[in-house]
């Protein structure tokens, strides 16, 4: 649904303040609005966070691409419900999160089931923890292999509360918004996914050594 | 172990553990949790294995937008010129 409210420029201004005009299809001159430039700018400087979260809610790379490009078209479309000195990335991870649950419900998938978990010091113990362990040589004893296996088997429900608090450094109150779910449900998810994630890693990494 | 098996504080530390990696807890529940770690080695290596493990999930997930993509967002960018009026 076109709406030749601004036109855009297919070059960046060089300097604030300044920014270039262009006929319109209905040729009338519509200047871009300068705000559109800064949201754009701001939004394009995410792409790394918004990346990692993607990646890692979805299965395969090709996905992951597929899902930023379309949270970015949608977010560049509807950028005027930005709020300026709010979140951007918590923003820009809603759409992310909302396109995903779409396409999720298109491929209409089971209801994922929470993996087996362990309390919260039961890693440290597998791994042999104990008053005189060091801690920096158990931490080294986890390789990122295993460690991205367990998160991609963790269910949906779990595994994006994790990477959105973890990976894209969102309080629990915007995991919640996000999400649109309660905090205390933000928590809950997120403390199980953890210990899911730590049994993974542990039986994993104790098997290796044995 | 189980958490009941553990001393109590010992499992208040546990229970504790993720709010305060996460630094949610207020001031006063800080305070008691740091006077039990300075007390117990078994919690305050637990507690730093925890924050290492945080560590090691963001390494390993740290993987930058691939160059063509980020190149690919900015044509989307600048090919959009509409509002979409929400």
């Amino acid at each position: 649904m076109p709406c030749p409210v601004a036109t855009k420029a297919t070059t960046r201004p060089a300097a604030a303040g300044w920014y270039p005009r262009q006929v319109a299809d209905d040729g009338v001159d519509a200047p871009i609005d300068p705000a559109r430039l800064v949201f754009d700018e701001q939004a394009l400087a995410l792409a790394d966070d918004v990346w990692r979260v993607a990646r890692r809610l979805t299965r395969d790379y090709q996905a992951a691409e597929d899902l930023v490009q379309e949270a970015y078209a949608r977010a560049f479309r509807s950028w005027r419900s930005y709020e300026q000195g709010t979140n951007l990335r918590a923003w820009l991870l809603r759409i992310l999160h909302n396109l995903a649950i779409d396409n999720a419900r298109k491929k209409q998938r089971a209801p994922e089931q929470l993996g087996l978990e362990a309390d919260d010091y039961y890693l440290y113990e597998r791994l042999g923890g104990d008053p005189v362990a060091d801690v920096d040589l158990l931490v080294e004893r986890l390789s990122p292999g295993p460690v991205l296996d367990a998160l991609g088997n963790l269910a949906l429900p779990f595994r994006e509360v994790v990477v959105l608090v973890d990976l894209g450094d969102l309080s629990y109150q915007e995991a919640a918004n996000v999400l649109d779910i309660p905090v205390g449900t933000v928590m809950s998810r997120l403390h199980r996914g953890r210990r899911v994630l730590k049994k993974a890693l542990a039986d994993h990494t104790a098997e290796g050594a044995a | 172990m189980s958490t009941q098996a553990r001393p109590a504080p010992c499992a208040h530390a546990e229970r504790s553990m993720q709010s305060y990696v996460d630094r949610v807890l207020s001031v006063d529940e800080v305070e008691v949790v740091e006077r039990h770690l300075a007390v117990c080695p078994t919690c305050a290596k637990c507690y730093r294995f925890e924050a290492g493990v945080r560590n090691v999930v963001r390494q390993a997930c740290d993987e930058p937008c691939p160059d063509a993509l980020r190149a690919q967002l900015r044509r989307i960018c600048d090919d959009c010129d509409c509002d979409e009026i929400s």
